[in-house]
C-alpha cells in the first residue's frame, strides 16, 4: 500500500511538472524523480503567518496555466530587518559563487549622532517589463517569460556581458567560475553539489559547464515555483518583509499588499516598468 | 667577389620581440581558455575590462585606416602609395581585435547562436552582420588592389569598404552608448565621437607603420611616399583637433551633468585617483603633444612622426581604457558595505591577450609585407 501510494505521488507531480514544463518552450523542468512537497495547510484564519497565506496563494495560481500567471514580489521595508537571511538563503539554494548575489540588502546610515537611524533596501531581480537587459542580448538568451519572469537561457548566453551592463539597478552577474573554498584543501559540498535554476541539473564540472561564463540573476525561484514552493528569500524573511504571489488572482495577498498608497519602485522614473514593488 | 651580407640588427630585434609578444599572448590566451573566466579581474560592477577595450581599439584603428583610404576613392591623388598597406592593416586590426573579442566572452562555446538566434534588436545583434561584411569588402578590396590594380572594380569596394567601416565603429559606440544605464558612455553621442578618434588611431596606426617600416628595411624612400606621409602627419594634426573638441565636449557635459552620479565619475575620472593618467596618458601625451607636433613644420619630418604616432597610440589605448573604466567606476547599486568607485586593475592573463593582439598584427604584418610587398603601388589599368 505504501509503495503504490508513493508511486502515485511521484507520477503525480512527475505528471504536473510536465504540465508545468511543457508550456514553457525551451526551458522544460527535468524533475522526474523529485518528491513531492506534501503540505498539508490549515484553514484560513485572520492574523496567520503570511507564509501560510502566500502558499495557498501558489497553490491557487498553480492550477492556472503559464501564461495566467502574473509572479510579483512586494517587500515592505518598513518590515526589514536588514538581517540578510534572503541574501545567503538564496545564495545557499542557487549554490551562487563568490561575486554573484541575487539579492542584495541595501544598508543605509540616515542622520548624525544621536538622531540616526538604519534603512534596509532588498534588492532581487526588478523582473522589468520594459527591461534594458533582455534589450541588448544579442543571441536572445534572456527574454521575459510569460509568467512575468525575465528568464536567461544558459546554453544560448555567449557570456558578452552586454546585460550585466545595461541593468541600472546592478541585478545581473557574471559567474566567473569562482569558489569561495578556492584555496583550501578541498571545494565543498555546499557549493559544488547541483544547482537547479530553471528546472535543470547544473553541475559544475569544469569551467565549461553552465553557468560558468554565463550571465546570472534572480528569477523567483522559477525552479521553486514549478513544484510549489514559495522564493527562498520570502521563506527566509524573518521579518515576513517580503510578499510573493500571482498579482493577477485578486483574492491573493499580493494583490491586496501591493495596492497600497505607500508603494513604491526603484528607479520607476527610468520607465523600466520594474515588477518589485515595495512598501515605505 | 660575392658581396658580404650585412645582418639587419634592427629587423631581427623587431621579430624577436613579436615572437616574445605571441609566446607571452598564447600563453594569456590558453590560460583564460582552459582555466576559465576567474583569470580577470572582471566583476557584477565591472563586466567590461581591458579586452573589451582593447577590441574597441582595435576596430577603431581598422576603421580608422579605411576611412582614410577613403580620400582616395575620392580621387585625392598620391594616397596609392600606401594603400595597399592601409587595408591589410585594416584586415590585420579586424581579425586581431576579433580574436580578443571572442576570448572576452564568457561561454565562447555559444558564440554559433550569434548567426542561429540572433538579435536584430539590439546594436550587438547588427555588428556581427556589419563586422563580416565589412571583412568581406576588405578582403575583396585587398585582392582585387594586389591582383588587378587600381580599375573601376577597386574604386566601387574603395568607397563600400570605408562605408562599412565607418557603419562597424559606430555601431560599436552605439553598443555603449545605448547602455543608458552608464551615462558616461556618452549615450547618443558616443557613435558619432567614435569616430574622429577612429581617424585619429587609424592614421596614427598608417604613420606609425610607415616611417617604422621605413627605419628597420633600411630601403629608400620615395619622394612620393615621402610627401605623402608629410601631408598625411598635417591631415593627423587635423583630426587631433577635432578629437580634441570632441574630448572637451564629453567631459564638459558630463560634468555638467544634472544626473549625480554621472558627474561623480567624471569628476572621478578626471581629478580622482586616475586623474594623473586621465589627463597625462589620455590627453597630454595623447592628443596635445602629437598635435603640437603635427602643427609645427620644424617637426613634421619623419622623426616627429614616428614619435607623435608613437604618443598617440598609446594614448588613444590608454583613452579606450578610459572610456570603458570610466563608465562602471560609480556601482549602480551602493550600500555601507560598497565603496563609492569601484577598483579594476587587469590580470596579467588579461595583458597577456592585449600583447598577443598586438604581437599578431605585428607578426602578421610582417609575413604580409613580404608576400604581398605592401610598399607597391598598384598599378593603373592602361598605363
Amino acid at each position: 500500500m505504501k509503495r503504490r501510494d508513493a508511486i502515485k505521488t511521484i507520477s503525480a507531480v512527475t505528471a504536473g511538472a510536465a504540465f508545468v514544463a511543457s508550456s514553457n518552450s525551451s526551458l522544460k523542468a527535468e524533475t522526474a524523480g523529485e518528491k513531492a512537497i506534501e503540505i498539508k495547510l490549515p484553514e484560513p484564519m485572520p492574523n496567520e503567518d503570511i507564509l501560510i497565506t502566500m502558499q495557498r496563494d501558489l497553490l491557487r495560481a498553480l492550477k492556472k496555466p503559464l501564461k495566467d500567471r502574473k509572479w510579483s514580489m512586494t517587500i515592505d521595508l518598513r518590515k526589514c530587518i536588514g538581517c540578510h537571511a534572503c541574501t545567503v538563503g538564496c545564495i545557499a539554494e542557487n549554490r551562487l559563487p563568490p561575486e554573484v548575489v541575487y539579492r542584495v540588502v541595501r544598508e543605509e546610515e540616515i542622520g548624525k549622532s544621536p538622531n540616526i537611524t538604519m534603512k534596509f533596501l532588498p534588492r532581487p531581480c526588478m523582473q522589468c517589463e520594459n527591461s534594458p537587459c533582455t534589450m541588448v542580448c544579442p543571441v536572445k538568451a534572456t527574454w521575459m517569460r510569460e509568467d512575468n519572469i525575465v528568464v536567461i537561457d544558459y546554453k544560448k548566453c555567449i557570456g558578452c556581458r552586454s546585460c550585466i551592463a545595461a541593468c541600472p539597478y546592478g541585478a545581473r552577474y557574471s559567474d566567473l567560475g569562482k569558489y569561495y573554498t578556492d584555496g583550501t584543501p578541498k571545494r565543498e559540498a555546499y557549493e559544488t553539489s547541483p544547482a537547479y535554476e530553471y528546472g535543470k541539473r547544473w553541475i559544475k564540472k569544469s569551467h565549461f559547464s553552465s553557468p560558468i561564463g554565463n550571465a546570472r540573476k534572480c528569477h523567483f525561484c522559477s525552479h521553486r515555483l514549478d513544484v510549489g514552493m514559495l522564493p527562498m528569500c520570502t521563506t527566509t524573511c524573518v521579518g515576513r518583509a517580503t510578499y510573493f504571489g500571482d498579482i493577477s488572482d485578486s483574492k491573493s495577498l499580493i494583490s491586496k499588499v501591493s495596492a497600497k498608497s505607500n508603494r513604491w519602485k526603484f528607479k520607476e522614473d527610468l520607465g523600466t516598468k520594474p515588477s518589485v514593488t515595495y512598501l515605505v | 667577389m660575392v658581396e658580404k651580407k650585412t645582418i639587419n640588427w634592427l629587423f631581427i630585434g623587431w621579430m624577436v620581440v613579436v615572437c616574445v609578444g605571441i609566446f607571452i599572448g598564447l600563453w594569456g590566451a590558453a590560460s583564460s581558455l582552459f582555466r576559465g573566466t576567474s583569470t580577470w579581474r572582471i566583476s557584477d560592477n565591472v563586466p567590461w575590462g581591458i579586452l573589451t577595450s582593447t577590441y574597441v581599439f582595435f576596430v577603431a584603428a581598422s576603421a580608422g585606416c579605411m576611412a582614410v583610404s577613403l580620400s582616395h576613392a575620392l580621387g585625392f591623388k598620391g594616397f596609392e602609395f600606401v594603400i595597399k598597406r592601409a587595408v591589410f592593416l585594416a584586415i590585420i586590426t579586424l581579425l586581431a581585435g576579433g580574436i580578443i573579442i571572442i576570448l572576452d566572452l564568457g561561454d565562447p562555446l555559444n558564440i554559433f547562436y550569434l548567426l542561429r538566434s540572433p538579435n536584430f534588436g539590439a546594436p550587438l545583434g547588427w555588428m556581427v552582420p556589419f563586422y563580416i561584411l565589412y571583412l568581406v569588402l576588405l578582403v575583396i578590396d585587398f585582392y582585387l588592389l594586389h591582383k588587378h590594380g587600381l580599375n573601376k572594380g577597386t574604386q566601387i569596394v574603395g568607397i563600400l569598404a570605408p562605408l562599412a567601416a565607418v557603419a562597424v565603429h559606430s555601431t560599436l559606440g552605439a553598443i555603449f552608448g545605448f547602455t543608458y544605464a552608464r551615462p558616461y558612455f556618452g549615450g547618443a553621442f558616443a557613435p558619432i565621437y567614435f569616430i574622429p578618434i577612429a581617424l585619429v588611431i587609424g592614421t596614427a596606426l598608417l604613420l606609425w607603420v610607415i616611417v617604422l617600416q621605413f627605419k628597420i628595411s633600411k630601403k629608400e624612400m620615395s619622394p612620393e611616399l615621402h610627401h605623402l606621409t608629410r601631408a598625411l602627419g598635417k591631415f593627423l594634426g587635423v583630426v587631433l583637433g577635432i578629437a580634441i573638441f570632441f574630448v572637451i565636449w564629453k567631459n564638459l557635459a558630463g560634468l555638467y551633468s544634472p544626473v549625480e552620479t554621472t558627474a561623480r565619475a567624471y569628476r572621478y575620472m578626471l581629478f580622482g585617483s586616475p586623474g594623473w593618467w586621465t589627463w597625462g596618458v589620455t590627453i597630454l601625451i595623447g592628443l596635445i603633444i602629437p598635435l603640437f607636433l603635427m602643427l609645427n613644420p620644424g617637426t613634421r619630418n619623419l622623426n616627429g612622426i614616428l614619435a607623435a604616432s608613437t604618443l598617440v597610440l598609446i594614448g588613444t589605448f590608454a583613452a579606450r581604457y578610459e572610456f570603458a573604466i570610466g563608465g562602471q567606476v560609480v556601482p549602480l547599486f551602493q550600500g555601507l558595505w560598497q565603496q563609492r568607485f569601484v577598483k579594476y586593475s587587469p590580470t596579467f592573463v588579461e595583458i597577456s591577450i592585449v600583447i598577443l593582439g598586438f604581437a599578431l598584427c605585428a607578426l602578421l604584418y610582417t609575413l604580409g609585407n613580404r608576400i604581398f610587398k605592401l610598399e607597391e603601388v598598384p598599378k593603373v589599368p592602361g598605363v
